[in-house]
């Protein structure tokens, strides 16, 4: 939708790493790092606490409530939500927080998204209907195995190969040598991507992102507040969102996200041309590769001349996932998803350090969530930001 | 942790929704749920059609034959049990979607052939046949000789 009067103002990220090394024991260990993440996005914004009236918690591999998490933060709200769309929930949390501004309800709101593991941790994540009953009797192998059929679908129906894909993960590693947050920082070859042992044929270990432990928060606000604190607020100017695309088609193109039915909505008020960059949610290399065909940055099947054409790193012509995206600067549950929404904030604020695009002016930031039967993916959101 | 879970073959924790579908399968037939008033098939059994939102839905048998849409060699699998028969032994399980001649999409297992002899578009027939260490069946595919 044509979005009017909401800002972004402030983000926070804690640094990516393996849980393993901290031995935490305590199911409530996530307590410090949320609170860390939202007291960095709201001195990063220039707000207070008692400033914020809305909060918004990610639930992907986060089991606790989100009003209980902000009684422990101390937040005295006038809008609260629990988001569960999977890896989309930071996208659809931001666009949640913008309605509840754009209507009045609230002036700030904070979006946070944490996964942190603890020794012992028993929380394997929410039952599925089709998983459960139709997919794990069969040997399933999780998301790299529901991407693995969608990727070999891809490969066959429109000749995408292996370099191509590999070209997304390598240039996402030169993106993340310069991200102090990224887990891996150490450059990848081509080689070592094609060669990478098989988890589930085609996808390879270099196709998968790392579980790992970390949080992240952004602040909205309204365009008053914003005016308040920035001279160059950045405006959430278009965002849309598809659950369930082509859920009543018998058999489902699997090569097909939700995106593809979202184009014209999205880019009704900017136009595509306008992107300087975008943050494309990276849990896999053929999930970017189908976004930028499905929000139409080339034609359908065409994603790997598209990545043949253009140099997605920082120094190219369409920087994709600038400080490394989720494939080298790991993957946090749900904070994940939330890394796409920092960084591209980060970037319209010009406050990306060494990683800073020369022009940065209008920013893509996407979201996919949760695994289908046979359709490939439920969620998919998508907003558009632009500093003013 | 997961050395101590016990590696019981994953079984499906039936519903009303899709007992009776399990318990054909029992008797070596593949049924799609069928829409009474629509006509829409479909597999994964539902509350509903997802064409029409009606809830007056049957069984049709199918012709249990088909070509592979899509596959993976899946050489880490989720639950324990399948694991352990991949790391014993180290061939990985073929999983596919397969779409059945009656247009509607299938995910289950292709056995009776190694990875590398099976390709998209292959015909495939299913068979039926107890999951391993279990006295229950689940259907799978075989390539069509």
């Amino acid at each position: 939708m044509n979005r009017q009067g909401v800002c972004l103002v402030g983000y926070g990220e804690l640094p990516n790493h393996i849980p393993e090394a901290e031995g935490l024991t305590s199911s409530f260990s996530y307590l410090p790092f949320v609170a860390e993440a939202v007291s960095l996005a709201l001195d990063n914004a220039g707000l207070k606490k008692k400033d914020v009236n809305g909060f918004g918690l990610v639930k992907l591999n986060f089991r606790y409530d989100a009003p209980a998490v902000a009684e422990e933060l101390g937040l005295e709200l006038d809008w609260v939500q629990g988001l569960d769309s999977g890896g989309a929930s930071s996208v659809v949390s931001a666009r949640r927080a913008a309605d509840a501004i754009q209507l009045g309800q609230i002036d700030v709101a904070v979006c946070v998204a944490a996964s942190v593991r603890y020794r012992g941790d028993r929380f394997i994540g929410v039952p599925s209907y089709a998983m459960d009953n139709f997919m794990l009797p069969y040997g399933y192998g999780g998301p790299n195995s529901a991407f693995a059929l969608t990727q070999q679908r891809h490969m066959a129906q429109y000749g995408t190969t292996l370099e191509q894909l590999g070209k997304i993960a390598v240039s996402f590693r030169k993106n993340a040598e310069l991200n102090e947050n990224a887990l891996f920082r150490t450059p990848l070859t081509l080689d070592e991507y094609v060669n990478s042992r098989i988890i589930s044929d085609p996808i390879r270990l270099y196709d998968c992102v790392r579980p790992c432990t970390g949080a992240g928060a952004v602040v909205l606000a309204s365009e008053r507040i914003a005016k308040q604190i920035t001279d160059n607020p950045v405006y959430l100017v278009s965002d849309a969102e598809k659950t369930n695309y082509q859920i009543d088609a018998p058999a489902p193109d699997r090569t097909t996200t939700g995106f593809a039915a979202l184009g014209k909505e999205l880019f009704s008020t900017v136009k595509r041309e306008d992107v300087d960059f975008a943050q494309i949610y990276d849990d896999y290399p053929i999930a970017v590769l189908m976004q930028l065909e499905d929000l139409g940055f080339c034609e359908k099947g065409k994603g790997g001349q598209f990545i043949d054409q253009h140099d997605i790193t920082i120094k190219g012509d369409f920087p994709i996932n600038t400080g490394g995206g989720e494939l080298s600067a790991g993957q946090a549950g749900g904070a994940g998803g939330m890394l796409h929404v920092i960084e591209a904030v980060r970037q319209l604020k010009g406050e990306a350090g060494q990683r800073q695009l020369k022009k940065s002016e209008t920013g893509l930031v996407t979201g996919l969530g949760l695994l289908g039967f046979d359709i490939p993916i439920l969620c998919a959101a998508v907003i558009i930001l632009q500093r003013r | 942790m997961a050395a101590q879970e016990k590696a019981v073959w994953p079984l499906p924790d039936m519903a009303s929704t899709d007992k009776p579908f399990w318990e054909e399968v029992q008797k070596d037939k593949l049924v799609l749920q069928k829409c009474n008033d629509c006509g829409r098939l479909q597999y994964l059994p539902r509350p509903v059609c997802v064409n029409c939102f009606s809830r007056n839905l049957g069984w049709q048998e199918s012709s249990g034959t088909g070509s592979i849409y899509s596959l993976t060699g899946i050489a880490v699998p989720r639950a324990p049990a399948s694991r352990k028969q991949v790391e014993e032994t180290g061939i990985p399980i073929i999983y596919a979607a397969i779409d059945l001649d009656e247009g509607v999409r299938v995910i289950s297992e292709v056995i009776g052939s190694k990875p590398e002899e099976v390709k998209l578009g292959d015909r495939v027939k299913v068979c039926f046949e107890e999951a391993p260490g279990t006295d229950f069946k689940l259907l799978r595919f075989q390539i069509e000789k």
